[in-house]
């Protein structure tokens, strides 16, 4: 294959480095396997949180109403922590979501910088791409990335954890923003905890507060869309991820390049 | 007056004091090394 | 006093700094008799902590204003002083966040649950929308002095805590301000107390920016002496290490010049 010369344009750049971290990806796929991993694991370890006990799982499957069947029955519940079809599975459900989401993106998505500092390719992509088009092919990267790890992911959720959604678009709508949020918010803190030396506890510390306000829309929003009830966090949600995309952007360049 | 307040308010007095001469103390230990330089 | 010496720093304190003693001695004594009880809140008599809560919320917002004040000028120039006074106004700014916290927690046990009636334990963390917020904030100064102690080399630790501290700058008015008062979550807090002609009384007014005048100067007082002092000491250990390295060499020199 050819090596073709650094493309003049932005967008040639960005799609550039998008393209090598996808090709690189497939070659020893450290971050999909990573994050997959990290999803999967939390799963079931939550899975083991909400199960309905032995049978109860199928006599619980109709009940629509979790008071009533209380009041009815008092020792209803230890038959199963949260039974379907209540507001408070739900409420439960969308958080334990959402937490699956966060770890995994949490050891996942700072991979794409380390890479390139643990294969010494960093120096290289320095001086061969602009910086504002390193940091849109990464944001793109870790954007893939998300995606389909919940592409993955949330259909095992769907399987082992019957959340009974009601309203499909909109948490779809939820799940779709979220994902596109955690990656967007950390990817310049992938590349601070990939220049401070590749210190992978910092990602945590460093990446939670930012993403705390995505995780408190998103959990409220996909639990109010999996009720079927009002309640709008997605023109919040989006308009936060916005102003830190925008943010990380205007700032990447001083955690990327050398001085 | 409720005579409690006039407890309370001696005790943030005397917090507001000990503050006050803490930070003066810093700034006669600062100054020192400064001018010991 | 030998103010003729060759400093010029040698002479008194500034008179700012003696007239906070009397300026707070008389918040300390009015707030608790001049500016009487608050019948219209559920506990009358602690209505006065408003002196000591909003002050230190209002402060420690501008203290991170400043943070990111010097870190834009760092990023822009690579002075490593102006790193030295983001951190430490970090720090002062994370102080007050503290106590602003510590104080905000007693308000709430005495307010908004029932005072001394409630179980000890209760009362005090009501996931109030500013609480989480100030929680948020809290989090993202651990964690930006967490960056700060795990990077070594000066210059890299000065750039990368900057971007953060920039970030967080621009976070906590977003988090004070804006997420709390999102039609989709309700906040116990009270709005526009302070902004408003009719919001409090004369009294409480004068008390309260008094306070927040003072809170100001020991901040500043504290924030100056910190800066002053990690200055010295800096020049000191940089001395110091000029030394051992003209022990150094000449130790290496010696043996030369005698042979």
């Amino acid at each position: 294959m050819s090596v073709k010369p650094a493309r003049e344009n932005w967008w040639g750049e960005t799609w550039a480095v998008f393209l090598k971290d996808v090709r690189s990806e497939m070659r020893t796929p450290s971050a999909v396997a990573t994050i997959l991993l990290f999803g999967l694991v939390t799963l079931v370890t939550v899975s083991f949180l909400v199960r309905v006990e032995g049978q109860g799982l199928t006599e619980l499957g109709l009940i629509e109403n979790y008071v009533e069947v209380l009041q009815a029955d008092p020792n209803a519940r230890i038959l199963g922590t949260v039974p379907e079809g209540t507001p408070t599975r739900h409420a439960v459900l969308a958080g334990l979501l959402w937490i699956i989401l966060f770890f995994s993106a949490m050891a996942g998505l700072p991979r794409t910088f380390l890479k390139e500092e643990e294969m010494r390719t960093a120096p290289a992509l320095r001086l061969t791409a602009l910086p504002s088009a390193v940091f849109a092919g990464k944001l793109l990267f870790n954007v893939g990335l998300m995606l389909t790890v919940v592409s993955v992911i949330f259909p095992l959720y769907l399987f082992m954890l019957h959340p009974w959604i009601k309203n499909w678009p909109l948490f779809v709508g939820y799940l779709v923003a979220g994902s596109l949020g955690m990656a967007g918010s950390t990817t310049i803190v992938g590349a601070m905890v990939a220049r401070a030396g590749g210190r992978t506890y910092l990602m945590l510390p460093l990446a939670f507060p930012i993403l705390l306000p995505i995780l408190v829309f998103a959990i409220n929003g996909t639990a109010a869309a999996s009720r079927g009830i009002p309640g709008n966090y997605l023109i919040p949600l989006v308009s936060y991820v916005v102003a830190m995309v925008t943010l990380s952007a205007l700032l990447f360049d001083y955690v990327w390049s050398d001085r | 007056m409720n005579p409690e307040l006039w407890v309370v308010a001696g005790v943030s007095l005397i917090a507001v004091g000990g503050l006050f001469f803490y930070m003066l103390r810093l700034e006669g230990r600062v100054r020192d090394l400064e001018n010991r330089e | 006093m030998n103010s003729q010496t060759k400093k010029p720093n040698a002479g008194g304190v500034a008179l700012w700094k003696w007239l906070l003693l009397p300026l707070m001695g008389s918040v300390a004594v009015l707030s608790y008799t001049w500016a009487g009880a608050l019948p219209e809140f559920q506990s009358p008599e602690t209505a006065r902590i408003i002196f000591w809560h909003v002050p230190h919320a209002i402060l420690s917002m501008i203290w991170f204003f400043t943070a990111g004040f010097f870190s834009l000028r760092l990023l822009k120039n690579g002075d490593l002083k102006d790193d030295t006074r983001a951190e430490k106004a970090a720090e002062v700014g994370l102080v007050l966040t503290v106590l602003a916290t510590i104080t905000g927690a007693v308000f709430s046990k005495m307010q908004w649950a029932g005072g001394l009636n409630s179980p000890w334990y209760e009362g005090y963390w009501q996931w109030d929308p500013k609480q989480t917020a100030i929680l948020i904030v809290i989090l993202i100064f651990f964690a930006y002095f967490g960056l700060r102690s795990s990077v070594d080399e000066a210059h890299r630790r000065a750039r990368l805590c900057a971007v953060y501290a920039v970030i967080g700058a621009v976070l906590v008015p977003v988090l004070y301000y804006t997420l709390p008062h999102l039609p989709i979550f309700s906040s116990v807090h009270p709005t526009k107390v302070i902004s408003t002609r009719e919001g409090m009384s004369p009294e409480y007014r004068t008390v309260f920016w008094m306070s927040t005048l003072g809170f100001l100067g020991f901040s500043l007082w504290s924030y100056q002496m910190q800066v002053r002092f990690a200055f010295v000491a800096e020049r000191i250990l940089a001395r110091r290490e000029n030394a051992g390295a003209e022990v150094r060499v000449e130790a290496v020199r010696r043996p030369v010049t005698e042979s």
